[in-house]
């Protein structure tokens, strides 16, 4: 057993180096870039590394294993410890060191975390992130006739973009195609986002309230979109890097450009945020009237097109269609998701069939249970008065269960709201902060913004959307603009501590009502089967491992 | 033209429509009410 750990340890510092150093070595050729901005463009230049290095090996059909990087990537790191300083100017700064020890501290929590928290049972995208990183394992890279392939619904390929799956592939490649492999890489994926955050923050606030938002962010309850297979923290981070180099303007335009195509390649959902910072800049931009700046968009644009072409090109041939996603017809979508199950026809007749006030109702309640405290308020408000508001048992107007919870507990829905994420004290600062942005810093406020307005619009008939699946990106900006608040008041030291101590108390409560609630979504699974919404067998659960499973199972033995 | 092809057309145009709307409504909403005093000493 000791041994297993050790090695569960001792990979997942494995693919924190490989995935680090060759976009580091890359970074450092960039000298208009310090020290901390280094370290936070390597991932995008890791991920290009990665997708072009696989892609290679694909198709130039070498014998190599992937694994080769591995004493590279040592011996390159021993190479550049002596000479950083001679040849590449690159300082260790107390900041950079700083930063890259919590940043680890951050990974391992996690990976600790994933041994101890059992895997989230109800929604099966986990699985179908999985099979499609299998997918590029597989020899023949070939694309299913029909976009949902019949003998595999659950790979994800062609109709979501590749960029996620194929950085997990590499690593499974090297390590192994165990679903913990997966896991390990999809939380590494996930965890980087904090350099950009940092940034961002340190740019526009201050050094201390990056430094404290990246503490924040490691202590709130953000389980789901840091422990589940989930491309949304990895589309952070390429939204919140290219935000960052485009008002920073330290890079070529193509490179931003570039960061953009590769964060759509890594999620559609990605273009909200490259319109979220268009749409400001090109109203800007037709008030001034700026030759230059018009060339500096349109240079982006082209390197953007360039590297997102390929992609929808193959669609375009194979299936008639640039995005073979269904995602542009969400709004239509009245009952269920069932990616593709329905035909635009048969969407569109259904949805002119929905009362208009089903369709609008659904959103308006969506939207004040995820910006406002009001599960949490009707449930005690409950305790006194006898009520209940359950909408999910009258008939339309809402689809949504307000506060008792017909599908999930209501606790867990509080924890997919802004309050239940940031906890309460936070996310009063931060609601006081985010109107107080716009006059301080509108792109930014437009950054957030537009993103969560799209969702509720597109999709808020979802119970749980828009954190949940929709924007979860915007969380850390909210935090760093909670502590842009605290920092504006005369107790700041104090509130500081409060707010932190609070938040340990609500993970403390949210751990609690974590395995209770995972265990009625076990129920609600079981009883479901068949039901597209929720994993389709709940087997495959059994069959697959994650960490949790990982040390009762002793598969880790038989892959080494 | 048939229906679903409008309907795509008016969807794909949705996607840029939404952000576009979503900024100039919320100027609009924003310039005026930091013209309130009250709200000016609030959030100002």
């Amino acid at each position: 057993m000791v041994f297993e750990i050790i090695a569960y340890f001792l990979s997942a510092i494995a693919m924190m180096l490989i995935f680090f150093i060759p976009g580091f070595l890359s970074s450092l050729f960039f000298r208009r870039l310090d020290s901390v901005e280094k370290i936070t463009v390597s991932f995008f230049f890791s991920v290009s590394w990665i997708i072009i290095i696989f892609i290679a090996y694909h198709y130039a059909g070498f014998e190599a294993s992937p694994a080769v990087l591995i004493p590279l990537s040592v011996l390159s790191l021993i190479l550049f410890v002596f000479v950083r300083k001679q040849v590449f100017g690159f300082r260790m700064s107390k900041e950079v060191k700083l930063l890259l020890l919590l940043f680890f501290i951050i990974f391992m929590a996690k990976i600790t975390a994933q041994i101890f928290i059992k895997y989230y049972p109800a929604g099966s995208d986990y699985v179908g992130h999985y099979k499609t990183a299998l997918y590029f394992l597989g020899n023949e890279w070939k694309l299913p006739d029909s976009y949902i392939n019949p003998d595999n619904p659950e790979v994800y390929i062609p109709y979501r973009t590749p960029g996620f799956y194929m950085p997990i592939s590499f690593f499974m490649s090297i390590f192994g195609s165990s679903f913990w492999v997966c896991q390990i890489a999809a939380t590494l994926l996930n965890t980087v986002f904090i350099f950009p955050t940092y940034c961002i923050a340190k740019k526009f606030f201050s050094k201390k309230i990056a430094l404290l938002t990246i503490v924040f962010l490691t202590i709130i309850p953000f389980v789901e979109t840091s422990l589940y297979i989930h491309a949304k923290m990895l589309v952070a981070y390429f939204a919140f890097l290219m935000f960052y180099l485009f008002t920073a303007r330290k890079l070529s335009p193509f490179i931003i450009g570039s960061v953009a195509g590769l964060g759509l390649m890594i999620h559609q959902s990605f273009f909200i945020f490259v319109l979220a910072m268009a749409t400001p800049y090109l109203f800007d931009l037709v008030k001034k009237r700026s030759k230059s700046e018009l060339i500096f968009a349109l240079k982006i644009a082209f390197a953007f097109s360039l590297v997102i072409l390929p992609w929808f090109a193959i669609n375009y041939l194979k299936y008639g269609t640039p995005l073979s996603s269904d995602y542009a017809y969400f709004p239509l979508y009245t009952t269920n998701y069932g990616a593709g199950n329905y035909s635009p026809l048969e969407l569109w007749d259904n949805f002119k069939k929905t009362s208009p006030l089903y369709i609008v109702g659904a959103r308006v309640i969506n939207t004040v249970t995820f910006a406002t405290p009001a599960i949490l308020v009707s449930k005690i408000a409950a305790l006194f008065f006898p009520f209940t508001l359950d909408t999910g048992k009258t008939n339309p107007p809402v689809p949504v269960n307000f506060a008792s919870g017909r599908d999930l507990p209501w606790a867990y829905h509080y924890y997919h709201s802004l309050p239940g994420i940031l906890t309460m004290l936070m996310y009063v600062f931060a609601v006081i902060g985010f109107i107080k942005l716009w006059g301080y810093n509108k792109k930014l406020f437009y950054f957030v913004l537009i993103p969560i307005i799209f969702t509720i619009i597109w999709y808020g008939w979802v119970v749980l959307v828009i954190i949940r699946s929709g924007v979860p990106e915007v969380i850390p900006i909210f935090v760093i603009i909670g502590f842009w608040e605290i920092s504006k008041r005369k107790d700041r030291e104090k509130m500081v501590k409060l707010v932190f101590l609070l938040a340990i108390i609500e993970l403390v409560i949210f751990s609690i009502f974590f395995s209770w609630h995972i265990g009625i979504a076990e129920q609600i699974a079981i009883e479901r089967k068949g039901d597209p919404k929720y994993l389709v067998d709940i087997d495959q659960l059994e069959k697959l491992f994650s960490a949790y499973k990982l040390f009762k199972v002793q598969e880790m033995g038989k892959w080494l | 033209m048939d229906e679903v092809t409008m309907v795509r057309i008016v969807l794909s145009a949705a996607l840029f429509i939404i952000p576009m709307i979503t900024y100039l409504a919320t100027e609009a909403v924003f310039k005026r009410i930091y013209k309130i005093k009250k709200f000016k000493a609030l959030f100002g």
